[in-house]
């Protein structure tokens, strides 16, 4: 299985964009996924979103299907690296919460 | 009916804000060329404008990779002038922002300020090598009047476009000492 060697926070925007993609999706289609995953919290900018495609295309953790029905709506899904850094990424945000759980959850909560 | 608008701005927020004002009351911009701005009476409030400088050229392959992806999410291209582009998108379709990180946003800003400081510097060297030539001039074949008064003019207007950049640069300040705790 490859290893990603990324340690290290994901954007938010990546996170949602790299679990958008576990189904092909094309642009249009992930901002719309992504507002849906988050109860509209966070709503992708058309710009945003290009450069992040770009820069997880670029590091291999996406890639293009290929479509020939219609090139204009180009789809993406995601690679084996892309789900170890969302697998990785996940025990992080895990972490997160168990100790804000446990140091809030007596006091606060 | 179309309506003409003569208008200067440096200040692509604030142009942005006005584009919208006038779509707001049924006035839709569809063409600029330098400070005109061409409106189409249509629907109120029928879309979102936005500006944005791209990295190349309208027209560079880059570019137009680029638009074609905006155009896949809803966004057109109406208008452009030199690197700066106009986009719009139908109000019903949700909320319009380009750029919606610290990151991305800053990066735009980035641009922005290296292309008011290119501006900046192309008028102050062309401005006081105007003022070096008078001087140079003088003893030999006289006084360069014109070349004088161009020269302080040149200089004057890279103060100009020094100043335009500079709220850009306060903001772009702002925007990387915010991202250190935070993403959006």
């Amino acid at each position: 299985m490859p290893e990603s060697t990324e340690r290290g926070a994901l954007t938010e925007a990546v996170f949602y964009i790299l679990l958008s993609l576990f189904a092909p999706m094309h642009g249009y289609g992930i901002m719309q996924n992504v507002s849906k995953l988050s109860n509209g919290r966070v709503i992708l900018g058309a710009g945003t979103l290009y450069g992040a495609i770009n820069t997880l295309l670029e590091k291999g953790w996406i890639r293009s299907v290929i479509n020939d029905t219609d090139s204009r709506k180009k789809e993406y899904i995601i690679t084996e690296i892309g789900k170890v850094a969302v697998e990785n990424e996940l025990s992080r945000l895990q972490e997160l919460l168990r100790n804000g759980n446990a140091i809030l959850g007596g006091q606060m909560l | 009916m179309k309506r003409v608008i003569w208008r200067p701005y440096w200040n692509y927020e604030k142009e942005e804000k006005w584009l919208n004002e006038m779509a707001a009351r049924g006035w839709l911009f569809t063409d600029y060329s330098w400070c005109r701005y061409v409106f189409q009476e249509g629907q109120e409030g029928e879309f979102v404008y936005r500006i944005e400088l791209l990295e190349n050229l309208p027209t560079h392959p880059e570019s137009q990779k680029y638009l074609h992806f905006l155009e896949g999410t809803g966004i057109d291209c109406v208008a452009s002038y030199l690197r700066w582009v106009y986009l719009r998108k139908k109000s019903a379709d949700g909320p319009f922002d380009i750029y919606t990180d610290l990151e991305s946003r800053i990066a735009h800003h980035r641009r922005i300020l290296k292309y008011w400081r290119f501006f900046t510097w192309l008028e102050l060297i062309v401005g006081f090598i105007n003022l070096a030539l008078v001087i140079i001039v003088w003893f030999d074949e006289g006084f360069l009047s014109n070349n004088l008064w161009m020269g302080i003019l040149l200089i004057a207007f890279g103060f100009m476009f020094a100043a335009i950049g500079a709220p850009v640069k306060k903001q772009l300040k702002r925007w990387i000492k915010e991202k250190q705790i935070r993403e959006s």
